[in-house]
């Protein structure tokens, strides 16, 4: 059974490819590992993190 | 901004963040300005470059996120005091779209269809506002009635 194993990693990596859901695939570069959101100090948050009232604002720049 | 500041923000009763929520199907170029202004962020200057986006869209100095915006972007970011080539680096490698997609999620997940909007302690509040509605919300949260 184990011997089979790397012959069925390969059949997965190879449909995962076809269906262009393999890593690396994309036309896309998307960095999830670093939300600025989750970072401390936040740094689009000004004032003191624990202040008694939170306004986030929503934001279009046009 | 200037009175909230003063009044709140400095004081330390109240603090400001900012999320992206560009329209795309409004403004072609917003998603660019947005990972703009979060590219700046991570080199700490998130206020000053959203600021500068901000005038210079005003002035129509940038419109649909071509090449010609990039380089504008990048002008800012000089302007700034910012490394424009990181800047360039982030902006081009769309380092900070998972980012703004997560902040247009959460938007959409509050009913948010137009901006600005705010949400003040779970509250949300549609549109530009004086700085006297905002201070009314405020107040009351800090001393309830």
């Amino acid at each position: 059974m184990y011997r089979l194993l790397p012959i069925l990693v390969a059949v997965v990596l190879l449909s995962l490819a076809a269906c262009g859901l393999a890593p690396g695939s994309g036309s896309v570069v998307i960095d999830d590992t670093s939300l600025l959101s989750s970072r401390t100090p936040n740094p689009r948050l000004i004032g003191a993190a624990d202040a008694p009232v939170k306004i986030i604002e929503f934001s279009d720049y046009q | 901004m200037p009175q909230l500041t003063k009044n709140y923000i400095d004081t330390g009763k109240v603090s400001f963040e900012v999320r992206d929520f560009p329209l795309t199907q409004l403004h072609s170029g917003a998603l660019m300005a947005a990972q703009a202004a979060d590219c700046s962020a991570e080199q700490g200057q998130f206020f000053l470059m959203r600021k500068t986006i901000f005038d210079g869209a005003a002035n129509q100095e940038w419109r649909d996120g071509s090449l010609d915006d990039l380089t504008t972007f990048g002008n800012y970011a000089s302007a700034v005091g910012i490394d424009r080539a990181q800047f360039e680096s982030c902006v081009t490698t769309n380092r900070h779209l998972a980012q703004i997609k997560a902040d247009m999620a959460m938007a959409q997940q509050l009913g948010i269809n137009s901006t600005p909007a705010f949400i003040i302690n779970g509250r949300l509040l549609m549109g530009a506002q004086p700085y006297a509605e905002f201070a009314k919300i405020i107040d009351t949260m800090i001393s309830p009635p």
